[in-house]
């Protein structure tokens, strides 16, 4: 499945409140915050545990369509590893989980940069898909299969 | 008239011819003619009476002329002597007699012209030291006029303070001088000096030379008459004999040191060498002063003088912050980067008004195609560059493709003699996750 660009209709916010995830005031609390104090609005949520990183997963899997992956168990080969530089995977927090042909399948914190995206098919020249997966899951596989 | 010319006639005689005519007249004269009368037993006439007695009138009209020009001489030393306020001196010898008067006037006169004479060698000496004092003054100004009228046409300051080096040497005929000054935040020597080679220079700034000079807090003298040992280590390093070290001084704080020697025996400075070190170490310590201002405004500076968009320096720390920013938010920061090919020669051949009015409208150019957001810089005299906030390399060459063609469009309508231009973008984070990072990708890309 080739990667498309996803129409952006709601944010990441009034979605989690659409879903009943978070309240408007909570919602309220967290913008605030980012305006003071700067950060990802879903970290900010997770660091006030208004809700869990899964269930933030969940609600942007569910709204735009992107499979849900817990990485926790999965075994990723060099070979995969090594199309994306760690720097790349580090700064969009994804991670490339296994390559079929000319599709690079990718596991992302935030599958809505499509700049990121559009970056992964400069690196690799592959197609990309996408699948969805908790930003602190993307990071421990990142120290795990990424060896200096 | 006539008394006149008889005077100016016999005072081209000897005063001893005319005492012998004298004599001649009052005595040997009337007493030959008495003589001849009495010999041959002639009676004396009236007539020779007459004759007699004008004959010894003469005589004694010549004596007294003999006199009155004694007199006229002993007067006019008197009245010298007035003038030289010794009248009183005289008055007090109790001498009456003017002839031994005038000797002693003689004597007194001859003693005083040998004391004027005297007095007259030392003030010439003295104007001949003060005429030197003179010149050497001018030169003092005149060089630190020249060192600010350089520093005002915008002449780099440390040649500025190599010039005075070279002049101080000059002025006070010194075999060398070592100026540096102490920067004391980024802990660095600025040095300055003439007639040593560098390697002698760079052995004396050592820290622990440095700290022993640290100690001397006004000027301080080592020659035949002032010897310290605590200073020998100059003498072992620059091979001086003697040799003056002068704080520079900048609001109460020691910010550097002057150091003049020469290796001359038995040598003392004097009290000028030391005035005119003092003046230059204060002179440049204005310069110094300035010199670090300058630094400041120029840190400070964040706009090009031209075009008016970020400079260079403010432009990279904006890159570097936006790449922190992008990092923290998991987006792009694209970097692109216009280039006027072979810009020196295009330079030469164009008038520098017309580069000008090219440069500003590229810039209009720029700003009229970029985002609001997005940040525009010149990071050299050829070279524009474009920050593009949030946007991937992608993104940037569709940009940077867009914004070549605009350029090409208006150089084609508008200048005849239209440079070429080479463009470049690298994006954080795939081309680097620095400023320093992204510029080298962009300059290799303009390499080829």
């Amino acid at each position: 499945m080739r990667f498309r660009k996803k129409k952006i209709e709601k944010l990441l916010g009034e979605i989690l409140v659409e879903k009943n995830i978070i309240t408007s005031e909570q919602l309220k609390e967290v913008l605030d915050t980012q305006a003071k104090e700067g950060g990802l609005i879903g970290e900010i949520i997770v660091n006030k545990k208004f809700a869990t990183e899964e269930e933030i997963a969940q609600c942007i899997s569910f709204q735009y369509g992107f499979p849900f992956l817990p990485l926790e168990n999965y075994d990723i080969p060099q070979e995969v590893i090594k199309l994306i530089p760690k720097n790349v995977a580090h700064h969009y927090c994804l991670i490339p989980i296994d390559k079929i042909g000319n599709t690079l399948t990718v596991a992302m914190a935030n599958p809505l940069n499509m700049e990121a995206v559009e970056d992964l098919e400069d690196i690799t020249s592959l197609n990309i898909q996408i699948f969805i997966s908790t930003s602190s899951d993307v990071r421990k596989a990142i120290a795990r299969f990424y060896k200096d | 008239m006539k008394d006149d010319k008889k005077i100016s006639s016999l005072s081209k005689i000897s005063l001893k011819r005319r005492l012998c005519v004298a004599f001649t007249f009052a005595t040997f004269a009337p007493i030959a003619l008495i003589f001849y009368y009495i010999i041959n037993s002639y009676r004396i006439s009236v007539l020779a009476i007459y004759v007699l007695i004008s004959v010894i009138l003469v005589g004694w009209w010549f004596v007294f002329e003999v006199f009155s020009s004694v007199i006229k001489i002993y007067n006019k030393t008197q009245e010298t002597l007035r003038h030289i306020k010794d009248h009183d001196t005289l008055g007090n010898i109790g001498i009456k007699n003017e002839v031994e008067r005038l000797d002693v006037v003689f004597n007194m006169l001859s003693s005083k012209v040998k004391e004027s004479v005297e007095e007259l060698k030392i003030v010439s000496s003295k104007t001949e030291e003060l005429s030197r004092a003179i010149a050497q003054k001018v030169k003092v100004f005149s060089s630190i006029l020249e060192a600010n009228s350089l520093f005002s046409k915008g002449a780099p300051s440390e040649d500025i303070l190599q010039f005075l080096t070279e002049r101080l040497r000059g002025i006070i005929q010194v075999n060398i001088v070592v100026i540096f000054f102490v920067r004391e935040i980024e802990g660095k020597y600025y040095n300055f000096f003439s007639g040593i080679n560098e390697d002698k220079v760079l052995n004396l700034l050592t820290n622990e030379n440095i700290n022993k000079l640290k100690s001397v807090i006004t000027t301080r003298i080592i020659d035949k008459n002032n010897r310290d040992d605590k200073f020998l280590f100059v003498d072992e390093i620059l091979g001086t004999k003697n040799f003056i070290i002068q704080p520079i001084y900048l609001r109460d704080n020691i910010v550097g040191f002057i150091i003049v020697g020469n290796y001359l025996d038995d040598f003392a400075f004097s009290d000028d060498d030391s005035e005119v070190i003092n003046l230059f170490s204060y002179n440049m310590s204005i310069l110094w002063e300035r010199k670090n201002l300058y630094k400041k405004v120029e840190d400070l500076e964040i706009f090009d003088p031209l075009t008016g968009i970020y400079n260079e320096k403010f432009f990279l720390n904006r890159l570097e912050e936006e790449i922190k920013r992008a990092t923290t938010y998991q987006r792009p920061c694209g970097l692109l980067v216009v280039e006027i090919v072979n810009y020196n020669e295009y330079k030469q051949k164009m008038a520098l008004l017309e580069l000008e009015k090219l440069l500003k409208k590229l810039v209009g150019i720029f700003k009229n195609n970029i985002r609001p957001i997005d940040i525009l810089g010149r990071l050299r005299e050829d070279r524009f560059g474009v920050i593009l906030i949030e946007r991937n390399r992608r993104q940037s060459q569709h940009m940077g493709t867009r914004l070549k063609e605009i350029i090409y469009n208006f150089l084609e309508e508008n200048i005849a003699l239209a440079p070429q231009i080479k463009l470049a973008v690298a994006e954080n984070p795939i081309d680097g996750t620095n400023s320093q990072q992204l510029l080298e990708c962009i300059h290799t890309q303009l390499k080829k």
